[in-house]
């Protein structure tokens, strides 16, 4: 084993769960290398410290919080609110209607019409679809179009909940809209901050970037990007569809995802 | 993972089921501790945490004839509360609640005095809320694993049902989880 090995089996180490072969080699790195050892320190204080967090107590008034406010009348529009902050929809609720109303009459304007062409083989000829302009766009822009469209990736765990989080059908058929995995809507963007952003979107070397016309944009990142965009659009009001795009765990199981911005 | 042996949970969440609504007292005093120090470690904030573990309380009420095996209250509670504490941390986030206190930037050196000592400086400054910080700024999928995992003490085999990913990608998740909060310890504390 050498330096750059060694920590990826600390945690394994420390549990004891590595095969005797490899612990072997573990100690014998350690045994000659100082600056190993000073890490696994580190490491192994770093955990200490979490489990000697001293917990902070829970308000006095915790419980009956709750009981003042299950007592509450639930009118139709306070569980509408619930719902909508469970789901972190940062517009109000009159501008995510009018968001969701466009990106639906987007999705019906912009319906596809087959297949993709396979990976990394560039499309001869333009479409009038929205495949086609992102293809048209690909060529110049080296955006790789995908061989296949699925749905997104099975919701995280919490939608099998039907009543904590309840299951939301796409915001758009994806039969239709066929390409991105991920809808994002903009509402209004400062002119100022979109240069910005497109810098920002060209700084990422993972990324491709199409923009088949004003206002759309379409990315394909690793999913594991898919939080770094939403943390880059965070300040403005933002509507993502489907909902389970908000989770960490979205898309994990893809090599790639496909991100449509439609920004106003 | 629960104080109480699962088999007493269990019982209490069929009598509440049921109707006893002493049981569901008695369910949020056992959990309180746990669940209102994942929302305060989650979004670092004691007033935000208080509203939050109300939340997920009153939703733990309100679902529970969602839950289906009475022996799986406490992965089904955690389950529940991270997605809480989630969605409450996307929204703090996007209205920059978190830039607000300085929360974002665990990373940022301690901002010394004339003459000061760190340690001085730390002493008067808690530790355990540096650490807090630091945990509140890191990515959610390593932060909830390092909580569920060294502060809560769940089992490998509980996490991975509670995240829903398998028990190995548990393991290396954790020990990236730790690396990095290693990585951002030693640039804020004088001795981790």
């Amino acid at each position: 084993m050498n330096c750059e090995q060694l920590p990826h089996f600390f945690t394994a180490y420390t549990d004891q769960e590595l095969a005797a072969g490899e612990r072997v080699a573990f100690e014998a790195h350690l045994a000659q290398c100082p600056a190993c050892r000073r890490e696994l320190a580190l490491f192994k204080a770093t955990v200490s410290r979490l489990r000697n967090l001293t917990p902070v107590a829970p308000p006095i008034d915790l419980l009956a919080g709750i009981h003042a406010r299950l007592a509450e009348p639930a009118t139709p529009l306070a569980k509408l609110r619930a719902w909508w902050q469970e789901f972190d929809f940062s517009l109000s609720l009159p501008a995510t209607a009018v968001a969701l109303t466009t990106a639906l009459l987007l999705a019906i304007f912009f319906k596809g019409e087959g297949p993709l062409p396979p990976v990394n083989q560039e499309v001869q000829a333009p479409r009038t679809t929205m495949a086609g302009r992102i293809d048209q766009t690909a060529r110049s822009s080296r955006l790789l179009v995908p061989a296949t469209v699925g749905r997104p990736s099975a919701p995280a765990p919490f939608h099998d909940w039907p009543e904590t989080a309840p299951v939301h059908p796409p915001i758009v058929a994806l039969d239709l809209f066929q390409q991105p995995d991920v809808l994002m809507l903009v509402e209004q963007m400062p002119a100022e901050a979109l240069p910005q952003f497109l810098r920002q979107l060209a700084g990422q070397t993972a990324w491709d970037t199409a923009q088949p016309e004003n206002g759309l944009l379409v990315i394909d990142l690793p999913p594991a990007d898919l939080h770094r965009l939403q943390a880059m659009l965070a300040p403005l009001p933002l509507a993502i569809a489907p909902p389970a795009a908000m989770s960490p765990h979205f898309g994990l199981d893809r090599a790639r995802l496909r991100v449509a911005i439609q920004l106003r | 993972m629960q104080p109480t042996s699962e088999t007493e949970t269990a019982e209490l969440v069929r009598s509440w089921r049921q109707g006893d609504a002493q049981a569901f007292n008695l369910l949020v005093r056992r959990h309180q501790s746990r669940i209102f120090n994942l929302a305060l470690n989650y979004v670092k904030d004691e007033e935000e945490a208080k509203d939050l573990t109300q939340d997920i309380f009153i939703t733990v009420h309100r679902s529970r004839n969602a839950l289906r095996d009475e022996g799986k209250f406490g992965a089904w509670l955690y389950q529940l509360a991270l997605n809480h504490c989630r969605n409450r941390y996307q929204r703090l986030r996007r209205r920059g609640f978190f830039r607000s206190r300085s929360i974002d930037d665990p990373d940022a050196p301690l901002h010394l005095a004339g003459g000061e000592d760190p340690e001085q400086l730390l002493a008067r400054e808690d530790q355990d809320r540096l650490v807090r910080k630091a945990i509140a700024a890191m990515p959610a999928a390593e932060k909830e694993i390092l909580l569920l995992r060294d502060i809560d003490e769940l089992s490998y085999e509980e996490i991975s049902a509670v995240l829903g990913i398998p028990l190995g990608t548990v393991k290396s998740k954790l020990n990236r989880a730790r690396l990095a909060l290693k990585e951002r310890l030693v640039k804020i504390l004088p001795r981790v």
